[in-house]
């Protein structure tokens, strides 16, 4: 598929639109449609006019401009951009304005991106669904009734809608990827520690990452190599030198060796969503792609690794809102108060849930039976995957065991709406890259193909993504 | 009955470690959900493992240093704005002592 954002950057280029008409345009598209979805949760006109005005002025001058100058995007409201609140869809951040940006804001202010303001989410990126959120569910574009996963739900729907050429989500457990899935589009999550999550609000430290949200997978390399790359910020980062990707799109799968695993397609996942993708690695089969199955049998455990691992994260994380230096505060007579009632007032109920639940799992008496035996199973199931990639180059398989679900069907019973994540929090739990690209549909609605790959291939995750939606376009 | 008891009295002791003020309630439904969610996470400790536990980042990153030198920020004026009570340059609480 042609990118959007090349495409968009050849018509400024040549003069045919300029960067004040894409975001007005973008506004427009906004205005007409998001009254239906609910992706925005703020807008920031007076600041993007002004941003796309600073662009076409250096067009003008003949200035060289980066790919994205002039492009709008939208950004998840838990990631800081100056002086525009940063609320994480939570009542005790409703007023926060972050007085800096978060690195990756700073790097696509270099690239001269055009923010068009900020998306809907669950709580804290706490969700499956963006229901959790103080703002309301966000809607799945394909069908209202639906939900458009989450947490990243806003900057999916935002981008399936067409309202931005590209927008940024987080990743803790598949925040990405499953709504990338559920509204038909690529959704792209780095290995661990590629990209600095400084500004970032954090969930679960050793899992979360920043990743992308476009319509084509060229669209997905332009934005991951404009904001990818050690910062000296985050100390988790990278400090290797990154993969460039975007030359890697046009190689092809001819001799690439893809892995099968056979546990991603067990009696949990929907046939037609299941059929979709082996139809799909099918078609990698016949572009010379040399097919095998593969075995993680540790799959079985991820998702309980995480839910121990997140919450115990969670947990220690959102103890800073505490309403002193930031956020809201309820009053009270003595600290302890205040603590609890503003904490007891801020937070939603899955959210006090689970910081209950990570307060368990690091008690005196329970966290060697929880965190510590979870942090330790977390390094066999990393290990299984690097054995796996000793194998094979990349592994496909659903990005998610179903169809986008209807909105409130799962609010009420969270082991199902953890279940919806269950195919992608082992790729957060080792670390690896993985890619979303559409494959078809299942009932009438999207399925996303995952493509993961060893720690640090990000290289190989567009390899095989961009050959794939090649296939698929011309299928 | 006497164990519906001692998980609401679990989830009263947890939310008192986690500074949350809940209703009784909130307290019912958390305890009756983390009790599904321990149920589900407790087929864990059927895996036998020969690692210890994670001790760098899951992509090999641990002993972090960059030399000490100091630098500047301008954002202590704006950081200090965000504070809900303030009196001149300084947070306002409750007194501690």
């Amino acid at each position: 598929m042609k990118s959007v954002i090349k495409t968009l950057a050849g018509d400024l280029r040549d003069g045919k639109t300029s960067a004040l008409a894409l975001i007005r345009k973008t506004y427009e598209e906004i205005d007409n449609k998001d009254k239906d979805i609910n992706a925005f949760v703020c807008l920031t006109e007076d600041e993007a006019e002004k941003q796309a005005r600073e662009i076409d002025d250096k067009f003008a001058a003949g200035e060289k401009m980066p790919l994205l100058a002039g492009i709008p995007g939208a950004i998840k409201d838990i990631i800081s951009i100056k002086g525009v609140k940063n609320t994480a869809a939570s009542r005790i951040l409703e007023n926060f304005i972050p007085p800096y940006d978060a690195e990756v804001i700073t790097r696509l202010r270099n690239h001269g991106a055009v923010f068009a303001g900020k998306t809907n989410l669950d709580e804290f990126a706490m969700g499956s669904s963006t229901e959790f959120s103080i703002f309301g569910p966000t809607r799945n574009p394909e069908n209202g009734e639906l939900v458009a996963g989450g947490s990243s739900g806003g900057s999916a729907a935002a981008v399936a809608a067409e309202m931005v050429p590209f927008a940024l989500g987080t990743d803790t457990g598949g925040s990405i990827r499953e709504p990338a899935s559920f509204c038909g589009i690529v959704g792209f999550k780095p290995t661990y520690g590629r990209i600095s999550r400084y500004g970032v609000i954090a969930y679960g430290s050793s899992l979360d990452q920043v990743g992308t949200l476009t319509r084509t997978v060229e669209d997905a390399a332009i934005v991951y190599e404009a904001i990818a790359g050690r910062d000296e910020k985050d100390s988790t980062t990278l400090d290797e030198q990154k993969p460039k990707v975007l030359d890697k799109l046009s190689v092809g799968v001819k001799g690439m060796k893809i892995g099968i695993p056979k546990e991603f397609f067990n009696e949990g996942v929907d046939q037609q969503v299941a059929a979709a993708v082996l139809k799909a690695i099918d078609n990698m089969r016949t572009a010379g792609a040399e097919i095998t199955e593969v075995s993680l049998p540790l799959t079985d455990m991820a998702l309980a690794v995480y839910l121990i691992l997140s919450r115990a994260e969670l947990s220690t994380n959102l103890a800073r809102y505490d309403g002193v230096r930031y956020g809201l505060r309820a009053e009270g007579k003595t600290m302890e108060e205040i603590y609890k009632k503003t904490r007891g007032k801020g937070f939603g109920g899955e959210v006090k849930q689970r910081i209950m639940l990570g307060t368990f799992a690091l008690s005196s008496g329970y966290s060697d039976k929880y965190y510590r035996h979870a942090s330790a199973v977390r390094r066999e199931i990393a290990r299984e995957y690097a054995q796996v990639f000793e194998k094979v180059d990349v592994l496909l398989c659903p990005a998610a065991p179903e169809t986008a679900f209807p909105i409130g069907s799962k609010t009420d019973d969270p082991l199902r709406m953890y279940a919806a994540d269950i195919l992608t929090v082992p790729i957060n739990v080792a670390g690896l890259p993985a890619m979303v690209v559409p494959c078809g549909k299942a009932q009438g609605l999207p399925v996303g193909l995952q493509i993961i790959a060893a720690q640090g291939r990000e290289d190989l995750c567009f390899q095989a993504g961009a050959a794939y939606e090649k296939i698929h376009e011309n299928s | 009955m006497k164990q519906e008891r001692e998980k609401t009295e679990l989830a009263g002791y947890l939310a008192h470690l986690a500074k949350l003020e809940l209703s009784d309630e909130e307290k019912s439904r958390y305890s009756k959900e983390m009790s599904d969610i321990i149920n589900y996470v407790d087929k864990i400790s059927a895996v036998s493992v020969s690692s210890k536990p994670l001790t760098s980042t899951i992509s090999g990153v641990s002993h972090v240093v960059r030399e000490d030198v100091a630098t500047g920020s301008d954002l202590a004026d704006e950081l200090l704005s965000a504070a809900p009570g303030k009196k001149g340059r300084f947070v306002k609480v409750p007194r501690i002592l």
